[in-house]
């Protein structure tokens, strides 16, 4: 059975860019999947379907056969708090700080525990930016903007990755750490869905590739 | 968790609870005035209500007998209360006193008498009525030259005073409406400053169940404190103002039950109900 499923969908923005056409694709868990093509091809927009932050036009999506129209609210925000959403406008609350940023994540996802804070230094280390744990979101860079967006997303572990252009604004060295903390998600047997056009990310062979051009699906390796 | 969505309501939002705090206290304060001069009017009709008759002189008229009958008639009016009959001799009974002692040696007892009227006191089911009973009774004066009407001289004040409370009633519920749009709209304000924030917190997982609480705790202190102050500055203005005119009394009576029921309902409907139902109907279209 397949973990999330599209039959058939269209996304329509108001009032007529047909932004997907006619999309069917089975997600399976332990995937690495990989959504690519140009940019405006509608990659962010079939990911905005999946953790329903946008709803199809027509068609229908499923999470395990149960479809997403008929998700009432709670089971709703369950299916979320087992998703980890690297967004690509990163998302996060500005008034807060970095740590308060992950904190609530982790809550939210109900994985916040007692050693927790040294977890969220840990991944902060990782990432270089520990030092900037107490400072207001709003006042970071827009690469470390999008570090405290991945680690947010990464930490809490979750059943299902979401990462919409993970690596736009990183060096190489950060590209390097979410790739290798990819594969070992990947390994564990967590199912990925990755958002990009990176060529690096491209040629490293992760998983299967699929293409979008101009909202449609043009192949899938 | 409460701690961080508090600071993400407030940072943003801090004016708009100044505002709210502001609005609420004069708003609430020109509430019990309007209130308090609607229940006085009210009261004041009512000690009339009972008191200002108009009379209906019947002059040369021996027969008892016909006057029980025009009495009876009059009574079937559906703007008519009572009829209360005053017999010339009761009248000669009460008006002895101011007679002029010459009079009362000149003519004789029933010499007076004959010229006392027959006094019925028709009572209106309401002051709004008393037009309509006057122009009816008046062409009962038309056809018989020896009847008289008489007006309460102050009638026409009364009259306009239940107006007045009409108007009140009127604008106590603009009022009302008035605060509900105010805090529907102040609540969509607030909502779409914080949308992109609420809806990051849905997509990591959260509901809206808990910014709807905070609203509605920060938006219901915000009340109570306004409430609080505007509700001292009235009771303060509105003693005096009862102090000064023996006409007015303090509203409400904390002495009487159902003074109490109707301010704990007041207060009930504006501080939470109304908050409450705005706050989830702003919140409507948020659910993503
Ligand atoms: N909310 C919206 N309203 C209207 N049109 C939209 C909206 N969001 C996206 N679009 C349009 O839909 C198309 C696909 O957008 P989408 O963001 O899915 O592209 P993408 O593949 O993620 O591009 P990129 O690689 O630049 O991130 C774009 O042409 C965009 O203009
Ligand atoms: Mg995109």
């Amino acid at each position: 059975m397949a973990l999330i499923t599209l039959q058939n969908v269209s996304k329509i923005y108001p009032p007529f860019f047909k932004a997907l056409i006619n999309i069917n694709l089975q997600i399976y868990k332990g995937d690495f999947i990989i959504l690519t093509g140009p940019t405006g091809a509608g990659k962010t927009t079939l990911l905005k379907l999946i953790y329903k932050e946008e709803k199809p036009t027509s068609g229908e999506l499923f999470y395990q056969n149960i479809p997403y129209s008929k998700l009432k609210p709670k089971e709703l925000s369950f299916l979320r708090q087992n998703l980890g959403i690297i967004f690509q406008d990163y998302k996060l609350f500005p008034e807060l700080t970095v740590y308060e940023n992950i904190k609530i994540s982790l809550i939210l996802s109900k994985k916040f525990f007692k050693d927790a804070k040294l977890l969220i230094y840990e991944y902060l280390e990782r990432f270089n930016i520990s030092q900037k744990a107490q400072k207001k979101v709003k006042e970071l860079s827009g690469g470390e903007q999008q570090k405290v967006g991945i680690i947010r997303a990464i930490i809490r572990d979750p059943e299902i990755l979401i990462a919409d252009e993970p690596t736009g604004n990183l060096d190489p060295v950060s590209i390097n750490e979410i790739l290798s903390i990819l594969k070992d998600f990947n390994k564990e047997g967590k199912t990925i869905i990755l958002a990009t056009h990176d060529p690096i990310i491209l040629n490293q062979n992760l998983g299967k590739i699929v293409k979008l051009n101009k909202g449609e699906l043009v192949e899938d390796v | 968790m409460f701690r961080y969505l508090s600071k993400i309501e407030l940072k943003q939002s801090i004016f708009y609870y100044l505002f709210l705090f502001l609005f609420f206290f004069f708003w609430n304060f020109f509430s019990l005035f309007i209130f308090f001069f609607y229940l006085n009017i009210q009261n004041i009709l009512q000690s009339y209500e009972d008191k200002v008759p108009i009379n209906m002189l019947i002059f040369y008229e021996n027969n008892p007998l016909n006057i029980l009958n025009l009495s009876s008639e009059i009574d079937k009016n559906i703007y008519v209360k009572k009829v209360i009959i005053i017999s010339p001799e009761e009248l000669l009974e009460k008006s002895k006193n101011d007679l002029p002692p010459e009079i009362l040696k000149i003519f004789s007892k029933d010499e007076i008498k004959s010229q006392f009227p027959y006094i019925l006191k028709i009572y209106p089911t309401s002051i709004k009525d008393y037009p309509a009973l006057r122009d009816q009774l008046n062409l009962l004066t038309k056809a018989n030259p020896n009847i008289e009407i008489l007006e309460p001289g102050f009638f026409k004040l009364i009259y306009f005073a239940y107006f007045f409370k009409l108007g009140f009633l009127i604008l106590a519920i603009t009022w009302f409406l008035f605060y509900l749009i105010f805090l529907y709209f102040l609540n969509t304000l607030i909502n779409s400053y914080l949308k992109n924030q609420t809806q990051i917190f849905l997509l990591l997982g959260g509901t809206l169940k808990k910014f709807k609480f905070l609203r509605f705790l920060f938006v219901g202190l915000i009340l109570i404190t306004a409430f609080v102050y505007s509700a001292l500055v009235y009771f303060y203005i509105s003693d005096s103002i009862s102090s000064i005119i023996p006409l007015f009394k303090p509203y409400p009576n904390f002495s009487k039950i159902n003074h109490l029921l109707y301010f704990g309902t007041y207060i009930f409907l504006t501080v939470f109900f109304f908050p409450w139902l705005t706050i989830i109907m702003s919140y409507r279209k948020h659910e993503i």
